[in-house]
């Protein structure tokens, strides 16, 4: 305000401007000093803070830029995860999406997601709620997803795949952002986001709304606000302290009209979290972290269903957890990350598991992995983490891989890795009755689901050339892997342990950036060559359950007068999904298309864009019923168009 | 006054710390304990008061603050300023008047700095920078020096901190290296962070001016350490005929390479060693 008033005066009386500029020199600017050569500055790339280059890692890792985001166009994160070979995304309903990396399901999607560290899967399900997730699309920074276990560094759940999504940082942002979106069906969205600093804290406030439709003739529209805050403290130059707040809730609409069963209805669906985060860095390799955090999903609905009258469905599940991690270098070529985790899940959810008491599950976790660089031709990383939890006991995972560079541009990387999956509270205590029928029961007490996979991986990067690439075979043994058998007396769902599944698979992917253009391939085959279940119908489901291929490509084009063009094709061979009404899913193709244009102000920058997503006419997304043909997700031809704002 | 056996040389400290320390223990091993000797701990310590008691022939101030409290207490003894940025030069020129006085400075010429990057990244060609008002003179000189070795300079000059964010966006959108200039108002406690974040992002390479700068995330540097500064002012000092005739300011003569091997693995750059980088780098200056 001070600086404007004054920029007023200097236009009325040329000595203002003179005041002004004769005040800054003598001394109201900061002179520099040697301080700004000598000082100690905070270690801002830490550990935690590099991507770590991908052919060092111990297993096959994508990383999904903000970029690549952006150009996407696609409004819900998880949607993003087309782009990673082997991922399938689908819709369970219009709010309800589905990821799997294998077994696709409905639910217990067997892939921990974490947000900022933060794991955000539910433990009654097994899978995300993203519709009602906390995090606006316009804050990711960056994911990266594991294709494939990882649990002797993630833990819990890490069985098929862990996607780790990270925000940004507030001083990334500073200033005000809007961002606006109207489109089909009935789509209408917005962020309004301001991030700066206040006293010695820097903070990114994100306020938002998501509203559609959902698919065509049934009511699976969304209306959720959200809210999410993150304020970062430096208290020393090592020392920071976040803190991370956020809620969602809304309206999220549900059942089938005409289906006594399944009424049309609204749910009261929210999810938040509070999350408070210290972390000691002294050096790119040493690194302090201790987090604790909370975070629950609660949903409320009701239906009159005749004749057993009105029927409450509700689920309330909180998550704590307190968490330390060290990372150390030692010496130049060996680094150490260890720690430990306590993690307590509490559900609350009388009709799915037919007790009004809070039911409860304990993790307690200690890991510890290596990275061990003899020479530049070799990366050895080995890792183990120890679990006990309440449902399944103790467990151990361990993971060796071995990795041969060739100079700068080839690497093969050799890997085995075990893991388990505690089953969730569903698959282990459900007790799901309506009107004294029963329609779900838990398999009770038994083990973890298991997993031993094996890899060879060839990795291509010329950095020169914009070209990164790699290519990898590998074999997933899964054992104990819980299935309801259909076969129990009145179409009682039970789930039972004791299925076993091999599958065999190969995942593509290439980046080529030249310029302004980028390019983004992803490709998985997935085979499957051996099942034995507890009833046929098992057998038969888990080895159609996944499409043999699944293919991504985004290119994505700058022209001159900031404009940007982008096409994405994304396509799912044929596949059987689980809980999907049980009938074939046809391959289809989908073509989502990308023009926007960015107009640079003194003070900011605006995009506008238009898109269409699915040009090539309609698919049935996940869902579709050969009972009731009328009963599936119709994904038609959709358009929008955006603002974004930046200033 | 002749510079002879018996001359003292008198020491004025900015602060008590690390790096002062260390550049009093090189300078006084390397010029003679007996023929130096410590003045004042503190720039506010300093007064006419001790400077009459001791009779220094020569004062080294260490620091920016020390350099300014000798300056204006005008006390007659040639000056030498060390640790002291060349931009701040000018401003202690101005307190000088007319004292003998000169300076060797904390940063690095540019030739130095730019030769670095020709032999650490000879891939990258499209440098980015930014300057402020105090280093704004600086951005034609760093251009032509760059052509000169066929690198090419895109610069804008900031007025206000709220500026620097989109004018870094602007100028690595066409950069494959961020060279970072040393001015208050573009890196600054505050700054830094969001500097390393969004090269970070934008995958562009940070040639800092700092060993702190390299271990907050900088790819490279080229700087001095106190102890070489101290070996270059002893060494001065004990050249000199007489303290009166000082000798214009200086650059430093000895200097050290800095790498992050840990952000080069992580952006995919091949780097060499450290060592490898200053042998190189040495035998560039003394070609040039």
């Amino acid at each position: 305000m001070g600086r404007r008033r004054w920029s007023v005066w200097s236009r009325i009386t040329g000595w203002g401007l003179l005041l002004v500029a004769t005040g800054q020199a003598q001394g109201a600017e900061p002179v520099l000093s040697e301080q700004e050569f000598l000082n100690e500055m905070p270690v801002v790339l830490s550990a935690s803070r590099l991507n770590q280059p991908v052919q060092d890692a111990p297993g096959a890792v994508t990383v999904i830029d903000r970029q690549t985001i952006l150009a996407s166009g696609f409004r819900d994160i998880v949607d993003v995860l087309r782009l990673v070979p082997g991922f399938y995304v689908g819709h369970f309903s219009g709010n309800e999406a589905v990821l799997s990396r294998g077994i696709a399901g409905h639910l217990f999607g067997r892939i921990q997601v974490l947000v900022d560290g933060r794991s955000v899967y539910m433990p009654l399900f097994g899978q995300v709620h993203w519709s009602v997730l906390p995090v606006d699309v316009e804050d990711v920074e960056r994911i990266e997803v594991v294709r494939g276990p990882n649990a002797a560094s993630f833990g819990a759940n890490s069985f098929l795949g862990v996607v780790n999504i990270v925000t940004r940082h507030p001083e990334q942002d500073p200033g005000w952002f809007v961002g606006a979106r109207l489109g089909d069906p009935a789509e209408r969205s917005g962020t309004l986001r301001h991030a700066g600093a206040w006293g010695p804290w820097h903070y990114r406030l994100t306020l938002g709304h998501r509203e559609d439709a959902g698919f065509p003739r049934r009511p699976d529209d969304t209306r959720i606000d959200h809210a999410s805050l993150l304020a970062e403290w430096r208290v020393t130059p090592a020392d920071t302290v976040q803190v991370m707040a956020g809620y969602a809730g809304g309206r999220l609409g549900q059942g089938w009209p005409g289906d006594p069963k399944d009424p049309p209805r609204d749910q009261a669906a929210a999810s938040g979290h509070v999350h408070l985060r210290w972390q000691r860095v002294t050096a790119t390799d040493d690194e302090w972290m201790v987090q604790l955090y909370h975070t629950f999903q609660r949903s409320r609905e009701q239906a009159e269903v005749p004749p057993i009258g009105l029927v409450r469905l509700k689920q309330d599940s909180d998550r704590h957890e307190i968490e330390l991690q060290r990372t150390q270098g030692l010496g130049a070529q060996t680094r150490l990350v260890w720690g430990g985790s306590l993690r307590h899940d509490t559900v609350h959810a009388p009709l799915y598991l037919g007790t009004d008491a809070r039911r409860s599950v304990r993790v307690a976790r200690v890991f510890a992995h290596g990275e061990w660089r003899p020479s530049p031709a070799w990366t050895v990383n080995a890792g183990a983490m120890v679990e006990n939890n309440d449902l399944t006991g103790t467990d151990t995972m361990p993971r060796l891989s071995v990795t041969r560079h060739w100079g700068d541009h080839h690497s093969l990387r050799l890997g085995i890795s075990g893991a388990t999956r505690t089953p969730t509270l569903l698959e282990a205590a459900a007790d799901y009755r309506l009107g004294g029928v029963v329609y779900y029961l838990g398999a009770g007490d038994v083990g973890a689901e298991r997993l031993v996979a094996r890899e060879l991986a060839y990795l291509a990067r010329y950095p020169e050339h914009g070209i990164h690439g790699g290519i990898r075979v590998f074999e997933e043994r899964l054992r104990d892997l819980l299935y309801p058998d259909k076969n129990a007396p009145a179409s009682v769902f039970l789930f039972k342990s004791g299925n076993r599944l091999t599958r065999q698979g190969i995942e593509t992917e290439l980046r080529i950036e030249r310029g302004a253009t980028r390019l983004t391939l992803a490709h998985g085959y997935l085979r499957v060559t051996g099942v034995s279940g507890t009833s046929q119908d098992a057998v038969t489901d888990l080895t159609e359950a996944d499409p043999r291929h699944t293919f991504a490509l985004l290119l994505d084009h700058r022209f001159p007068q900031g404009v940007r063009a982008s096409v994405g094709l994304y396509h799912y061979g044929n596949m059987w999904p689980l809980g999907a009404g049980g009938d074939l899913q046809r391959a289809y193709n989908r073509l989502d298309l990308r023009l926007a244009r960015t107009f640079r102000g003194r003070h900011g920058e605006t995009e506008v864009a238009v898109g269409v997503q699915n040009a090539l006419g309609s698919y049935p997304d996940f869902l579709w019923d050969p009972v009731d043909p009328t009963k599936r997700n119709e994904f038609r031809t959709r358009g929008y168009v955006a603002l974004r704002t930046q200033f | 006054m002749a510079a002879g056996a018996a001359a003292r040389v008198g020491l004025v400290l900015s602060e008590d710390g690390p790096a002062y320390q260390e550049f009093v223990g090189r300078f006084r091993s390397v010029v003679g304990a007996s023929r130096s000797f410590l003045l004042a701990g503190r720039a506010a310590d300093f007064s006419a008061a001790t400077l009459a008691a001791e009779a220094p022939e020569l004062i080294v101030a260490v620091g920016m603050r020390a350099a300014e409290a000798v300056l204006r207490a005008d006390t007659g003894r040639p000056v030498l300023a060390v640790l002291v940025p060349r931009l701040a030069y000018p401003h202690l020129r101005s307190l000088a008047k007319g004292q003998a006085f000169t300076a060797i400075y904390l940063d690095q010429p540019l030739e130095r700095r730019l030769g670095l990057v020709v032999l650490a990244l000879p891939d990258r060609r499209r440098l980015a920078t930014l300057v402020g008002p105090d280093s704004a003179a600086d951005l034609k000189p760093l251009q032509n020096a760059a052509a000169e070795r066929g690198l090419a300079v895109t610069g804008e000059r900031i007025e206000r901190e709220a500026d620097l964010l989109p004018a870094l966006r602007r100028v690595l959108a066409s950069a494959d290296v961020f060279l970072a200039i040393p001015d208050p108002l573009v890196i600054n406690g505050n700054t830094a962070q969001s500097i390393l974040l969004t090269t970070y992002r934008a995958q562009v390479p940070v040639v800092g001016y700092s060993k702190a700068y390299v271990d907050a995330g900088a790819l490279l540097a080229v700087y001095s350490t106190p102890a070489q500064i101290a070996q270059q002012a002893a060494e001065m000092v004990a050249g000199l005929g007489a303290f009166t005739a000082l000798p214009a300011p200086q650059y430093p003569k000895y200097y050290s390479v800095a790498v992050n091997a840990h952000v080069a693995r992580s952006m995919g750059i091949a780097i060499e060693p450290e060592t490898v980088l200053l042998e190189r780098l040495k035998a560039l200056g003394a070609r040039e």
